[in-house]
């Protein structure tokens, strides 16, 4: 069972993101609120049921109560969303749940519908006071803010719950029907004939022929048909702890019950939107999907730029002001890392006015330029977005500055910064002279920070604009 | 590690067994989960879920009919469902089964229960109305037989149209 293939079909703690959790924290502090009744108008118990078995609940029922416990919600849900505090305000939305869905059950009927929603929260409430008591133990300290560890076991132990009750449902159909659900199966056009009907006299809007009348005959009429299409129901609910293995599993099973709840829906009129809404925030887990494939359409549009982008290229740069010389570190730094093939050279290295003609040095004190393999010069702004769009992390950033309208903008800020960069310097407490060291030479993948002996203009005829590729 | 073993007890090598035998089980808490539900039964928030557990050939729904037979919507009527009407009779028929009430004589009890708490669940003008009007709790069975599905109606419990004044509750 060790390692290997198995150990890939095991329950992890997935790794999720700060941001991912938050939005589902935010998800899921909505739906509490929208399952929060805004009265309750059952003014005795005739049946107890949970906690009404201990203690009179009717209290509930008086006027304002409920509208009282929807606005002490809003902070707890402020405060569970944002992951300040969530082990009280959990507590406190634990229990205000567990005491309205108690009264709600105490009257002689049993609805399924708000359970597991209250046990998501109990589990939340379970795995904050976990994070609390762990951080006691190796602290020594309780914290206002959930730690990353904290929030990630909190939603796990959640995902724990709701693929534990799904897998309770599938054994209670095995053990209620001995076994004969999958047999039984067509049976099921009588449940429908019956909710159909029973939606009448809830609402006294007539039945819907299809669902009432039609699709039962069919059922009846097809038994193995509906034997095959109604099982995977059942299987699904046995199996959506697979879930837990991964993302990609996690997606697929919650789409699945999603899915099988919709139809469940249509069919019965049972409308189960808090479980679809836990599956869909725990489960799907809509916005790593989404980021996901803005990801890869990100790179896609990278590798197409990156591809247009020049194999080579050199950037001039002023070496007497500190700020160009400390962005330049930090951009050899990054071109290293993208194996990208840029020349980087000081305005003051000797012999440099000779190697690139199509350079203007008149523009030494103004700006940076760049020129590309095919002789493109850039200058200012557009210089420093040619060269961010050959970094891998950073080309958005150089498409972002060539826009119309932006570009305007990044070439009056750059204006504003290169006429005080000598200042900005002083005032940063840089070194102007830090890459003018004359014994640099070429980096090992092919950047060059400064070549101070070069050897002149006849050095490289791949220079465009050099008097021999002229020739 | 190897010499460790070696030299460790039968007991601690139980132990270290039961440990890695515990440490293979997949899914423990989803498992402690289930198990726990199934044993907890019906106890908000704790539920062993049995909606559709038995698919029998067949059931029954309940509605709320006037003196004429029509049908009276639960929902804006008496603010529930007509699934909670039908819950609420077997849930009385159980309370009436552990007070020994025969069992012939405990759907209609119970029903006549359910109907007076509906009843205290208006309030008094829609009371009378519906008392004046006479009200009934009827019970439809649904089966399926070879030939298509058969339905067969009963009344639980009725209060007869009012002559005059409707009776106090």
């Amino acid at each position: 069972m060790h390692g290997g293939f198995w150990e890939r079909f095991r329950s992890r703690i997935e790794p999720y993101a700060g941001w991912e959790m938050l939005c589902m924290r935010a998800a899921l502090a909505w739906v509490v609120f929208a399952n929060l009744p805004a009265s309750l108008p059952y003014a005795s118990m005739p049946h107890p049921n949970g906690i009404g078995r201990w203690m009179d609940l009717t209290f509930l029922s008086h006027p304002g109560v409920a509208p009282a416990l929807r606005m002490a919600a809003i902070p707890c849900l402020a405060a569970f969303a944002s992951g300040i505090g969530s082990a009280p305000a959990l507590g406190f939305l634990f229990a205000a749940e567990v005491a309205i869905g108690s009264l709600l059950n105490s009257h002689g009927a049993i609805g399924h519908y708000s359970q597991l929603l209250t046990l998501i929260l109990g589990a939340l409430f379970a795995g904050a006071c976990a994070g609390q008591a762990e951080g006691w133990r190796t602290r020594r300290r309780v914290t206002v803010w959930d730690s990353i560890a904290t929030q990630r076991r909190m939603i796990h132990w959640a995902r724990v719950l709701i693929a534990g009750a799904y897998l309770a449902t599938g054994i209670t159909k095995l053990e209620v029907s001995r076994g004969r659900w999958f047999w039984d199966a067509p049976n099921i056009a009588v449940q429908i004939a019956k909710t159909q009907n029973t939606i009448t006299a809830t609402t006294g809007a007539p039945a819907d022929p299809f669902y009432a009348e039609q699709i039962p005959r069919l059922i009846v009429e097809h038994p193995n048909l509906s034997r095959i299409f109604f099982s995977p129901g059942l299987w699904l609910e046995l199996i959506v702890f697979v879930g837990l293995i991964g993302r990609g599993w996690s997606a697929i099973v919650g789409l699945a019950v999603i899915v099988l709840h919709e139809m469940i829906s249509r069919l019965m009129g049972l409308n189960f939107k808090e479980h679809e809404a836990a599956m869909a925030i725990l489960y799907v887990n809509l916005p790593y999907w989404l980021v996901l494939a803005a990801g890869a359409a990100v790179c896609v549009s990278h590798k197409a730029i990156t591809r247009s982008c020049p194999q080579r290229a050199w950037f001039f740069y002023d070496a007497d002001c500190g700020i160009c010389t400390r962005s330049v570190i930090w951009l050899e730094q990054r071109l290293r890392e993208a194996g990208a093939d840029v020349e980087l050279i000081g305005y003051q290295e000797p012999g440099a006015s000779e190697r690139f003609p199509p350079i203007d040095w008149t523009h030494v004190t103004d700006g940076v330029q760049w020129l590309g393999a095919d002789g493109t010069v850039r200058r200012d702004a557009r210089a420093v977005a040619a060269v961010l769009r050959m970094l891998p992390r950073w080309w958005w950033l150089g498409v972002l500055m060539d826009l119309p309208g932006v570009a305007a903008i990044s070439q009056m800020e750059y204006r504003l910064v290169a006429a005080n960069r000598l200042r900005i310097s002083r005032l940063l407490g840089l070194n102007a002279c830090a890459i003018r060291r004359r014994d640099e030479t070429r980096a090992p993948t092919g950047v060059v920070t400064s070549r101070a002996d070069a050897s002149g203009p006849a050095a490289d005829p791949t220079i465009p604009g050099h008097p021999q590729d002229n020739a | 590690m190897s010499d460790f073993m070696s030299y460790a007890s039968p007991s601690s090598s139980l132990s270290a067994r039961g440990d890695a035998f515990w440490r293979a089980i997949p899914f423990k808490g989803v498992i402690a989960v289930a198990v726990f539900l199934q044993l907890a039964g019906e106890q908000y928030p704790f539920s062993n879920f049995p909606m559709y557990a038995s698919l029998a050939p067949e059931t029954n729904y309940i509605y709320v009919a006037d003196g004429a037979g029509r049908v009276v919507p639960i929902l804006p009527t008496f603010g529930l469902m007509g699934s909670e009407i039908k819950k609420m009779i077997y849930s009385e028929e159980k309370t009436l089964k552990r007070a020994k009430i025969q069992k012939g004589d405990r759907g209609e009890a119970a029903a006549r229960q359910v109907l007076d708490y509906l009843l205290s669940r208006v309030d008094k003008r829609r009371r009378a109305a519906l008392l004046a009007a006479g009200l009934s709790i009827c019970r439809v069975s649904v089966a399926r037989k070879e030939s298509g599905f058969v339905n067969t109606k009963e009344i639980l419990a009725e209060r007869a149209p009012a002559q005059s004044a409707p009776p106090p509750l």
